[in-house]
């Protein structure tokens, strides 16, 4: 099920088998991620796509351990850097954190401590990883604000999270997750909490980041206008299975799941003729403890027939495109090459 | 759409006015009231370190006394006795300023013990949960199921015997009492303290931020010391502040019912006073003995108290800004 995304020739920098991630509640066990399997090479990027509830989040919080030890069933392999996480203990697996993989969190409003100062909040990491002495930890974090393109850094350190704005809190969250110099980054929906237009800007200082320090980046977000042309790789998400997975441009062209074409078709296009009403995929995810016994979205899809409802269709290449891995049984075969370029201006 | 991704490198000026401003902080007044309460908190710590310094000593103007035995308490205010005196001849600013001292040292050694010995258990307990939870909050509810005036009667003497009262002199047999009470108090506060912290550590462990120290490898304990008690603390302040009060208040009971500061000795204290003036006769012959050292009670407890209310206020208004 690994999809060979070093074709390239790059090393494979984060390979997941297989992962499932169950949570033990009063009702039942919610089946949040089931058996995701994807390899991602350095510097590469790779966005996660799906709506609320689809498990994106729970997927690469997974992937980093940080979820708590009750209640929570996790199996599967992790290998970052070619050591297996689940095999490190506490001690060397913080050692991984902040150097080897750092986390940008949704909304910067509650990412950052609130009565703790920027200077401290950023020079922590430093400290903890490298021990550098204090003076020589701030001079970086004030090096680390002028990249992310925060004016006057020096009075910025000494300020407390209020005193800013979300873009800006936003940039320092992210110049916080940067700062020990990660060979990977989760991004979990980095600009959904933020105004349309910081959006654009945020995704671009983070494209930008990633280009100069060579990193990795896992996009987790719910709108394919924001993965667009951003990443090398897509993986849409439905109740907690990949249900397509692909190189960017070959997803856009060919989607070949039902619900990667129902996602693509609610964004907002500019060419729509004005109070056009806005296509929306019909119902809602399934519940978690008791999902469907076909295909997942079979209830949702247009498409579906008996073998959808009875079956769940295995992730699967497209003939003749080893790269490119769907999981359904009526897979939709339009050409989207015009729908892409309408879609361009929001999709940037 | 690539080619956009590739070559946008926003220049610092642009993002920055690209990024709204927040407004600057406009900071509201305190207020003449609260002002009023920490000029007489302040005061009261002051008037009680000026007798430390000065070693101001204890006079007993017998001729004083006897004129408030005969009811003219009217007469013994003077400039040597600006409060008068009690029926003994013992000046009430005197014995108002030393008992001051006990009740102050008592009120904040036991708010202290409580949020160190309760605080720490509080935050284990809500960090970890789990296990350590369930035991920490099965004995403090225990604690608390007690009933508190036996509890501490009982503390306070099985922390006399343990202090063998013989090998003591006068002087660390006050000490010793300060202390007893300080520490009988402090257990009686902890599980209530503990229950506090326990539960504002639980809110503020499930927030983001606990997870972004975490994903920086942070530890445990330094996820705790520096990530949630900093924002634990500061609510805490005014909560301590009027418990305070609330210590002052019970050790007062205490002196009064003769177990607490002072009890058989020459040692002031508020409620060892009010004890002193409350007898029948004396309440009717000579008011002031029992109404100041309530009047300062009362001020005491109501400044204290007002301070940590109006902390909470400003710290909960800065928790919505946030």
């Amino acid at each position: 099920m690994t999809s060979p995304s070093n074709a390239d020739g790059s090393k494979p920098l984060l390979e997941v088998r297989d992962l499932v991630t169950h949570f033990r509640t009063d009702r039942g066990i919610v089946q949040a991620v089931n058996g995701v399997s994807f390899t991602l090479g350095e510097g590469r990027t790779l966005g996660v796509v799906g709506e609320s509830g689809s498990g994106k989040s729970v997927l690469s919080r997974s992937i980093m351990n940080l979820l708590p030890k009750r209640g929570v069933i996790r199996k599967g392999e992790v290998i970052f850097d070619g050591q297996e996480t689940s095999k490190l203990d506490a001690k060397d697996s913080r050692k991984l954190y902040g150097v080897g993989m750092a986390m940008i969190f949704q909304d910067p409003m509650t990412s950052l401590n609130p009565v703790v100062k920027i200077g401290r909040q950023l020079t922590e990491g430093l400290q903890l990883h490298f021990g550098v002495d204090r003076k020589f930890a701030m001079e970086t974090a004030e090096e680390l604000l002028r990249s992310v393109g925060i004016p006057e850094p020096a009075k910025r350190l000494n300020q407390y999270p209020f005193e800013m704005s979300g873009g800006m809190r936003q940039r320092i969250v992210i110049a916080i997750a940067l700062a020990c110099g990660p060979k990977l980054l989760f991004a979990d929906e980095p600009t959904t909490a933020l105004d349309v237009t910081v959006q654009k800007t945020i995704l671009n200082l983070l494209a930008q980041q990633q280009r100069e320090r060579q990193m990795a980046m896992v996009l987790v977000t719910h709108d394919l206008g924001v993965v667009a042309g951003r990443t090398d790789e897509i993986m849409v998400m439905y109740a907690g299975q990949a249900v397509e997975m692909a190189p960017t441009d070959k997803l856009f062209t060919d989607m070949k799941h039902p619900y990667t074409e129902a996602l693509f078709r609610s964004i907002p296009k500019l060419s729509d003729p004005s109070h056009t009403r806005l296509e929306s995929i019909p119902g809602r995810p399934p519940n978690l403890i008791n999902p469907p016994v076909g295909c997942r979205f079979a209830p949702r899809c247009v498409y579906a027939d008996a073998k959808c409802h009875a079956e769940l269709p295995p992730l699967t290449p497209v003939p003749g495109v080893p790269d490119h891995l769907f999981r359904c049984w009526k897979p939709v075969s339009i050409n989207t090459h015009k729908l892409v370029s309408a879609a361009a201006p929001e999709g940037n | 759409m690539s080619a956009v991704a590739t070559t946008a490198t926003p220049a610092p000026p642009v993002a920055a006015a690209l990024d709204r401003v927040a407004p600057k902080k406009v900071k509201r007044p305190m207020g003449v009231p609260f002002w009023c309460a920490v000029t007489w908190v302040g005061g009261v710590i002051l008037s009680t370190t000026f007798v430390t310094l000065n070693h101001w000593k204890k006079e007993v103007d017998f001729l004083a006394g006897a004129e408030v035995a005969s009811g003219n308490w009217t007469k013994t205010f003077s400039w040597t006795h600006p409060l008068g005196v009690d029926g003994a001849g013992n000046d009430t600013l005197w014995e108002l300023t030393t008992g001051a001292k006990n009740s102050l040292i008592i009120a904040f050694t036991t708010v202290l013990l409580g949020f160190v010995i309760g605080g720490a258990l509080g935050m284990a307990a809500g960090y970890f949960r789990g296990r350590v939870d369930a035991v920490l909050s099965f004995f403090t509810t225990a604690l608390l199921s007690l009933p508190p005036l036996l509890f501490i009667i009982l503390l306070i003497s099985v922390l006399s015997a343990s202090a063998g009262s013989a090998e003591f002199g006068i002087e660390q047999g006050l000490q010793s009492s300060v202390m007893k009470v300080s520490l009988a108090l402090a257990v009686l506060a902890t599980p209530s303290l503990f229950r506090v912290v326990r539960a504002s550590t639980i809110q503020y462990a499930q927030r983001e931020f606990v997870t972004a120290a975490r994903t920086m490898g942070a530890k445990p304990a330094r996820v705790l010391v520096r990530e949630i008690l900093p924002n634990v603390a500061k609510p805490l302040l005014a909560f301590g502040l009027v418990s305070a009060g609330g210590v002052m208040v019970i050790e007062g009971s205490l002196s009064f019912l003769g177990i607490g500061v002072g009890a058989g000795t020459g040692t002031s204290a508020w409620g060892k006073m009010i004890q002193e003036g409350a007898s029948s006769q004396d309440l009717r012959v000579a008011p002031n003995i029992a109404l100041i050292p309530a009047l300062a009670l009362f001020l005491t407890v109501v400044s204290l108290n007002f301070i940590g209310d109006k902390f909470r206020e400003r710290l909960e208004v800065k928790q919505g800004n946030i």
